[in-house]
């Protein structure tokens, strides 16, 4: 559905984006992460006409849109990190002007507009002035405002920003639901966990390249390896254990410390009841067995700091 | 959508949701209210001035029109900037141009759609103070046609000094440093031409004077107002040079239309721009040009107009190395 290919964005002497790929799938809920000034904002920007590239391409469906606005606009729908709108209109009236400025008006053209405002739990608001909604309501206007020409790929930056937890829930809700018609939704976003329970693909975004990109299964199973199963044993059992991990192809590697032993387990979960099984059935004393946090948190933050690191090491 | 219906959704909006607001009624009822003060002295003064000496005085009448549409004219040069100024720096402020970019609007469609919104409300105004100024046709010698070509003139002076203040807008970021640009440029672009054209005429008139005086006394012929010498030129360099300079100032267009038909001062005739001719005997009166004065400014005034549009439709666009395809195209 949507391929970036070779993105490069510069700001003066500040390079936001270099050698950026990316590609997400019809249907999928895209979960775009990274630190400030990864890059994310930059890269949807473009994706939407809002800055030229400097170089690198975007594709929909295979063709090159950013040279053709009108196309572009059709194909794809923003929400940005502000609210921008009118204070002198009503909710439907909100709508009602951002769909005439995709060509639609008429009878139609309401009834969706009506349909939308259900969609977003808005539709009591019909005749509500823009300026007297919450700031969750804001932001739920805003989504509906990007679905009115019913784009192929809609963009959300940071759309849980600023909302009281009552507010991201609902939002969150809307979201699954457009998933589950077929939207392809691509949302930038800092809470990690939400887009953890949400998303069905994940792009982790650093210093303006995608350095991680996989469905939420994938990203997991990268988090896993990242995280290391730790079991602790009896004192004098280590070298039994070490004996029956080894013969696992799935064990990537076992350190020691004490009786707890740091296992890099490849395998899926089944594979890590077998591992235990298989400790237990050879006699190992197993008195604790857990994985570390795997979450996509701290494979981020695991991305990140690695990177510090490495800086650091050239420095 | 029906054949006659807006297309530009801004343009939609900008009459159909903001024209519901107060400020445009109570725009109108200060403007007429001014118009009608002014245009019920002169009328007062006629009559009282009838009933004292028992005759009218006709040639008032031409007086009345120039007051009032200059009076209308200097209203619009306060107004104009004001309302443009900020047609497009608020929604940045506001933080929907971004949103409105978008869509399939184009910065020119969104450019084109806030300058007539704001030419319809002029309009607006404008039409509504028509009734005081065909009060002239109370005693005759003013047709409707010529007031109708006043107010066409008039549109086109405004949609110039909204081109402008829509221009700043796009260009600076917010809207006080727009609103203070528009109202320099307006003004300077008034003042600006209109000494341009004294000046360049008048320093030309003096050159060409220096330099016929010497080429007499080398002839020699002795300097005679009445007689020149054939083979000697009087103006080796046309004086008409500061004519485009007058003929960008509005003040001077707007005065060539609504007087159109002429009147007498003294021995002064001063039927539209060719009294210039009057004033500045080196500007021989009688030539293509006066007679076309109005045409000839009108069409650099859409011209200019047009560019600063463009100008400001090139500000807006967020992608300007990759141009835009289709730009013919509307939303449909």
């Amino acid at each position: 559905m949507l391929e970036i290919s070779h993105l490069y964005k510069k700001f003066g002497k500040f390079v936001a984006l270099r050698d950026m790929n990316m590609k997400v799938d019809e249907g999928e809920l895209f979960g775009f992460v990274g630190s400030n000034g990864a890059g994310k904002t930059t890269t949807m920007r473009i994706c939407v006409g809002l800055l030229a590239s400097d170089g690198g391409k975007v594709t929909i469906d295979g063709e090159e849109v950013l040279n053709d606005h009108k196309k572009l606009a059709s194909l794809v729908g923003y929400v940005p990190d502000f609210f921008g709108v009118y204070s002198n209109f009503t909710c439907m009236e909100y709508l009602q002007f951002f769909a005439s400025t995709y060509g639609l008006r008429g009878y139609d053209t309401d009834v969706m507009c009506q349909d939308l405002l259900k969609l977003v739990k808005l539709d009591h608001k019909k005749d509500t002035n823009v300026n007297g909604l919450s700031r969750g309501m804001k932001q739920r206007l805003c989504l509906a405002r990007g679905l009115v020409h019913d784009p192929k790929i809609l963009f959300l930056d940071e759309p849980a920003s600023g909302l009281d937890p009552q507010s991201r829930f609902e939002l969150k809700e809307i979201l699954k639901n457009l998933s589950s018609y077929g939207k392809t939704i691509i949302i930038s976003s800092h809470i990690l966990p939400e887009l953890d329970q949400m998303c069905s693909s994940v792009g982790i975004i650093n210093k303006g390249h995608v350095v991680l990109q996989g469905t939420m299964d994938e990203i997991h199973r990268a988090a896993a390896m990242q995280s290391p199963i730790l079991i602790t044993v009896a004192n004098d059992q280590i070298d039994d254990a070490f004996a029956v991990l080894k013969e696992f192809a799935t064990v990537q590697k076992v350190t020691a410390r004490g009786n707890i032993l740091s296992v890099v387990f490849t395998g899926t979960k089944e594979e890590e009841s077998v591992l235990l099984s298989s400790l237990v059935s050879h006699n190992v004393a197993v008195l604790n067995f857990y994985r570390e946090d795997s979450s996509l948190e701290s494979l981020f933050m695991d991305i990140v700091s690695g990177e510090m690191a490495r800086k650091a090491k050239e420095a | 959508m029906s054949k006659f219906s807006i297309k530009n959704a801004v343009l939609y909006k900008d009459m159909t949701l903001d024209m519901k607001k107060g400020k445009i009624f109570a725009l109108i009822l200060v403007f007429n209210l001014l118009v009608g003060i002014i245009a019920f002295t002169f009328l007062g003064g006629i009559t009282l001035g009838g009933i004292s000496s028992g005759k009218v005085s006709y040639a008032v009448m031409p007086f009345m029109l120039y007051t009032l549409v200059f009076l209308e004219y200097g209203i619009m040069i306060m107004v104009v900037p004001a309302l443009t100024a900020g047609v497009i720096s608020l929604e940045k402020e506001r933080q929907t141009l971004e949103v409105l970019l978008t869509t399939r609007l184009t910065p020119w469609e969104i450019v084109w759609g806030k300058f007539w919104s704001v030419i319809n409300m002029v309009g607006l105004l404008v039409l509504s103070s028509v009734p005081f100024l065909a009060l002239v046709f109370m005693y005759g010698g003013i047709n409707i046609i010529h007031l109708l070509l006043i107010v066409a003139v008039f549109m086109v002076i405004t949609m110039y000094t909204a081109a402008m203040g829509i221009m700043w807008s796009s260009i600076l970021k917010n809207t006080m440093g727009s609103v203070i640009m528009s109202y320099i440029t307006v003004f300077f672009s008034r003042t600006v031409f209109l000494s341009l054209g004294i000046g360049v005429s008048g320093v030309i008139a003096a050159i060409d004077e220096a330099i016929y005086m010497n080429m007499l006394n080398a002839a020699g012929y002795t300097y005679y107002y009445s007689h020149t010498p054939s083979g000697i030129p009087q103006y080796l360099i046309p004086p008409e040079i500061g004519i485009p300079f007058f003929l960008l100032s509005p003040e001077c267009t707007l005065w060539d239309v609504a007087n159109r038909m002429g009147f007498q001062i003294g021995t002064w005739s001063t039927r539209g721009m060719d009294f210039l001719g009057e004033i500045y005997p080196y500007l021989s009166s009688g030539k293509w040009y006066w007679y076309l004065w109005t045409p000839i400014s009108v069409g650099l005034f859409l011209l200019l107009t047009w560019g600063m549009l463009k100008i400001s439709a090139f500000a807006l666009n967020p992608v300007k190395k990759k141009g835009k395809k289709n730009k013919k195209s509307r939303v449909k």
